[in-house]
């Protein structure tokens, strides 16, 4: 903690504050979306990735999607106190979900396609939290493909809203002092 | 609309009768936790639906509420459930329930009282999942609870304080994209119409909406290391979000009530 | 620590920010005793800023930069001490109110740094009370600070300072937001801490002739971030009025005034720091030439109405925002809307550029009634600058930026090949010095050149009138100058001027005509020197009088030249 600047952690939490304001926005369309078509909720819960997606794609540092995911939380929480296990819940395990896969690459390598890739399997494991959640166990198994396919097809879709977002920020400059580079591995050894 | 925009805003009218909102927000979150895991798990009807009354009977014995809100917990969270339950119905697979009686026929689409029963028991878990969660959602405010992490759960007091920090950033932002949509408009938009055209638009708000949110962040960023934020591993705490015996009285009865609810519901066939 | 330490030192500091090139500052030294208030001076871009975070060691500490030299804050280097530590020696307060607030009341507010230091709580609410006090806001501690006024977050961000209970405290523009009022009362409050003598102050401030009566020593800082002057405030600011005036570093406006009247051949012992000393010294001048009256800045020779509004009422949220105002703006006339916070001015022009539809039938702007008329019509009539130039932008690229007005209209009417696009936007780049960025990113530009390109945006339909919602908010007298000279250039080449700006002497220097607007009303409109002399409708309005006019007032023995209210109108020659 005592290494990561002020500047840092509010950076975060700008983002997490738009992040958590696409939440609720999100959240209101998607009550009404499961009462009318429930197999359709997986449709929006690529929202939960935009705030660590943007963050990441722009600041390429270690943690970034877990204190952007937890300030959208914190933030969409208090707006709609009514959900506020659903959005922090969310947010966190979503942003920690996020970190996985760049921690493998001990956080030096931040190309689009790991971007992709982690959407996808992070909401194949959201949506099995869901699919138990609502016993879709009894759906007609057409229903469950569509419902399935979404909490893939989802995720990928707000990644690359994310990443044209953070590319766009990245044109303005803002974030210069606090960016790390795309890829920092050492360089393998030449003979 | 404007006071829920601002989380700091007073809530009026808590008088010492709610005592709900005198609770530590953790105790309110622990209590019905065990509990919601559970119902993820449950298919019947009956537990579902016993939670969902306990839940509403304490929000309305211990919680502020406004006549709106209270109309909003008794009737309209109850039709929310009668139209889930139907929709769930509808994708509900038919040959599973088949030889239940049948409601009615649509040319050839049949609604079986099983495909209700099983929508019913979705939607009741969602609604008692829903009402579990306003006990503490209506009670409690996100600085109160930001200081509960960083006091009780020891979450590092930068990032709760830093929350707090952005709560203040909302009111702004809504400004802000006040300003952004007007400029906007007055300088005539481009693309034409359509959902990609909008989404179009919607990114063009959104980018200098977070710029303008970063380099802000920026400067009370700097502001707030020029008064010593982060100076020690602790801070003084004028407001203290105490856990106390009747926290601890609360967790008890909750889980002793629930388990009651639990093998009550087990009884009904 | 020996007895000669100052509280602060500064020896030869230089700072060069990661991705720049040059160091600014770039070799700058002074020392601040305790008691003592310094000034430091310097054109746009001169490095005052970063000298500031220097000061309390966010540069290099917070900031990516290098630093060579030093800086010892009684007796500390900043290097080698983290901010947090800094923080007790150093106090800072910044240009941006709302960005120093990070709590939900105005007490938690002043107690967040006394708690970071882990004071016992007594202490803290000691200290807070005392600071909250020393700035007129204990009465107000249960407030939330949103719903201070801009001077009063301003206030606020001084009593944090103080409850920092430190022997240095550092102001960087702490009025450049601010209305006037808010800059009297920001400046009341700096007057008793001056006065207590209890702190070392460095003030970072463009607006000289509120600062000026307490400042003892004035540092002036050149174009290159080098020491250009040192010295006691009428030395340096009365001694090398020329050289500062000819690096590009704003002076009081008597000073200016002074020069002026030299240049004219007009005899004075020594160059004035205020209106007062002004007025007193052509009061001792025997014989000065006659002025004729205000002559109006009007170039309407036509006679043509460019926007015509008839009881104009907006009623938002069951608030009554502007009341029944009516008034003719003549072709060509370059109007400036004056009043306190709250009086209604951005609200009227918005209106009457139809950025916020008006009711049907009340605003004019030649044939067009912006309430039934969609964005392209309204935008080949009227072009709109915002306060916040990035508000506006749409493109990634400067050139698109400009050529988006032109591209949008071409959907609608099909008119404008790319080429002719081309050449419009070429003309645009050049007028505005902006060629060498055409394919820069709108948001990669200097404050001073997004401005010039807001209002390029506005201008390229065409529009014949141009609205500016108060285009030099936060921004120091220099570049507020510039934005006004280029007004100023469109105004003569017949564009009706159309803007809202708190400072009533750029006001003097520029607008033909004045609207003063007070709770929604209009109270008055009319010729601009005749409304700048009117210390009683300007007090009514919730105003003061400019710098200038409060000076000729006071030149009892010349009655021609008490209503003068422009220094462009002292004679530069005598006849």
């Amino acid at each position: 903690m005592r290494n990561v600047s002020t500047r840092l952690l509010l950076t975060c939490a700008a983002i997490g504050v738009a992040g958590g304001l696409v939440f609720v926005v999100s959240g209101y369309l998607n009550g009404v979306m499961s009462a009318a078509v429930p197999i359709l909720y997986g449709s929006l819960v690529g929202v939960y990735f935009l705030p660590g997606v943007v963050s990441q794609s722009l600041l390429r540092r270690g943690g970034v999607a877990l204190l952007t995911g937890l300030f959208a939380g914190l933030i969409a929480a208090a707006f709609s106190p009514q959900w506020f296990l659903r959005y922090f819940g969310a947010g966190l395990a979503i942003g920690l979900l996020q970190e996985v896969p760049f921690l493998i690459g001990r956080y030096r390598y931040w190309r689009g396609w790991v971007f992709y890739l982690a959407a996808a399997i992070a909401g194949l494991i959201f949506g099995a939290g869901v699919f138990v959640a609502i016993g879709a166990e009894k759906f007609e198994p057409l229903a469950n493909i569509v419902y399935f396919g979404l909490f893939v097809v989802s995720p990928m879709i707000f990644t690359w809203l994310g990443r044209i977002l953070a590319a766009r920020i990245d044109k303005t400059g803002v974030a210069r002092g606090l960016q790390r580079e795309v890829d920092r591995r050492a360089p393998l050894p030449t003979s | 609309m404007s006071g829920a925009l601002d989380p700091y805003s007073a809530r009026p009218g808590v008088t010492a009768r709610h005592f709900l909102h005198w609770l530590n927000p953790l105790a309110k979150i622990a209590g019905p936790l065990p509990f919601m895991v559970y119902l993820l798990f449950v298919r019947d009807i009956a537990t579902p639906l016993a939670f969902l009354c306990f839940a509403l009977l304490l929000i309305t014995a211990g919680a502020r509420l406004t006549p709106r809100m209270a109309m909003a917990l008794w009737l309209g969270l109850p039709a929310v459930v009668a139209v889930l339950s139907v929709s769930f119905a509808l994708w509900t697979d038919a040959t599973r329930v088949d030889d239940t009686l049948l409601l009615f026929q649509i040319g050839e689409y049949r609604f079986y009282l099983g495909a209700w029963l099983i929508g019913l028991a979705t939607a009741c878990r969602l609604g008692a999942l829903l009402a579990l969660a306003l006990i503490s959602g209506l009670t409690m405010t996100g600085p109160d609870l930001v200081r509960a992490l960083v006091q009780q759960l020891h979450v590092p007091y930068r990032i709760g304080y830093t929350a707090l920090a952005a709560y203040r950033f909302v009111p702004r932002f809504r400004h802000e994209l006040g300003g952004i949509r007007q400029a906007h408009r007055v300088r005539g938009v481009s693309g034409g119409r359509g959902p990609i055209a909008g989404l179009r638009r919607y990114l063009g708000y959104v980018v200098p909406l977070l710029v303008g949110a970063i380099r802000h962040a920026e400067r009370v960023a700097l502001a707030m290391d020029s008064r010593a934020f982060g100076a020690h591993q602790f801070r003084t705490e004028r407001y203290l979000v105490p856990f106390r015996v009747r926290d601890g009285v609360f967790i008890a009865s909750f889980w002793s009530v629930g388990a009651a609810l639990i093998v009550a519901a087990a009884q009904v066939p | 620590m020996p007895k000669t330490d100052p509280a602060l030192r500064l020896s030869d500091l230089r700072v060069r920010y990661d991705e720049r090139t040059e160091n600014r500052p770039n070799g700058v030294s002074f020392d601040v005793a305790r008691g003592e208030v310094v000034l430091v001076l310097g054109p746009s871009g001169c490095g005052k800023s970063t000298l500031a975070l220097a000061l309390n060691g966010l540069v290099p500490h917070a900031l990516a930069a290098t630093m060579t030299g030093f800086v010892t804050v009684n007796g500390i280097r900043t290097t080698d001490a983290p901010v947090s530590r800094l923080s007790q020696e150093v106090a800072m307060v910044f240009q941006d109110p709302d960005a120093q607030i990070v709590t939900g009341t105005v007490l938690d507010e002043v107690c967040f740094g006394p708690e970071n230091l882990l004071l016992p709580v007594a202490e803290v609410l000691e200290r807070s009370e005392h600071a909250l006090r020393a700035v007129g806001l204990w009465e107000r501690r249960l407030d939330n600070p949103d719903v201070l006024s801009g001077g009063g977050k301003q206030r606020l961000a001084i009593a944090c300072a103080l409850a920092m209970d430190t022997p240095i405290l550092v102001l960087d523009e702490p009025t450049a937001n601010l209305d006037p009022v808010g800059i009297r009362d920001v400046y009341a409050v700096l007057g008793d801490i001056a006065a207590a003598g209890t702190h070392a102050v460095v003030l970072i401030e463009h607006n000289l002739d509120a600062a000026i009566d307490l400042v003892d020593r004035v540092v002036v800082l050149d174009g290159d971030g080098a020491l250009a002057v040192s010295g006691p405030t009428r030395e340096v600011l009365a001694g090398s009025a020329e050289e500062l005036a000819a690096l590009g570093v704003w002076l009081p406006v008597a000073t200016l005034a002074g020069l002026r009247l030299r240049r004219g051949g007009i005899e004075l012992d020594s160059l004035p720091l205020t209106p007062d000393e002004l007025a007193n010294m052509l009061n001792g001048i025997r014989s000065l030439p006659v002025r004729p009256a205000n002559t109006p800045k009007s170039s309407n020779a036509t006679g043509d109405v460019a926007v015509a509004v008839r009881n104009l009422t907006v009623t938002r949220a069951k608030t009554r925002i502007l009341h029944d105002v009516s008034l003719e703006i003549g072709a060509g006339d370059f109007v400036t809307v004056i009043g306190a916070n709250g009086a209604g001015k951005t609200t009227l022009v918005q209106a009457l550029a139809g950025v916020v539809a008006p009711p049907r039938g009340t605003v004019r702007i030649g044939d067009l009634d912006p309430a039934t008329s969609d964005a392209r019509a309204l935008a080949e009539h009227v072009g709109f600058v915002f306060q916040n130039p990035e508000h506006q932008f749409l493109e990634n690229t400067v050139f698109d930026e400009l050529a988006h007005g032109l591209r949008v209209r071409r959907r609608s009417t099909p008119g404008l090949s790319d080429a002719e696009i081309e050449v419009r936007v070429a003309v645009m780049l050049e007028r505005f010095g902006l060629e060498r960025l055409r394919d820069a990113h709108p948001f990669l530009l200097s404050g001073g050149q997004k401005r010039r390109l807001s209002v390029g945006t506005a201008l390229i339909t065409g529009a014949p009138v141009l609205v500016l919602d108060e285009p030099t908010f936060g921004q120091d007298r220099e570049r507020a100058n510039e934005l006004l000279a280029l007004l100023s250039g469109l105004h003569r080449s017949g564009t009706t001027v159309i803007t809202v700006t708190h400072d009533l002497q750029l006001v003097a220097e520029y607008a033909s005509h004045v609207a003063v607007m007070h709770d929604g009303r209009l109270l008055a409109f009319g010729a601009a020197g005749d409304i700048l002399g009117d210390q009683e409708l300007l007090e009514r309005a919730g105003l003061s009088l400019p710098p200038l006019a409060r000076a000729m007032r006071g030149v009892t023995s010349h009655p021609s030249w008490s209503t003068l209210t422009r220094i462009a109108d002292l004679p530069e020659s005598i006849e």
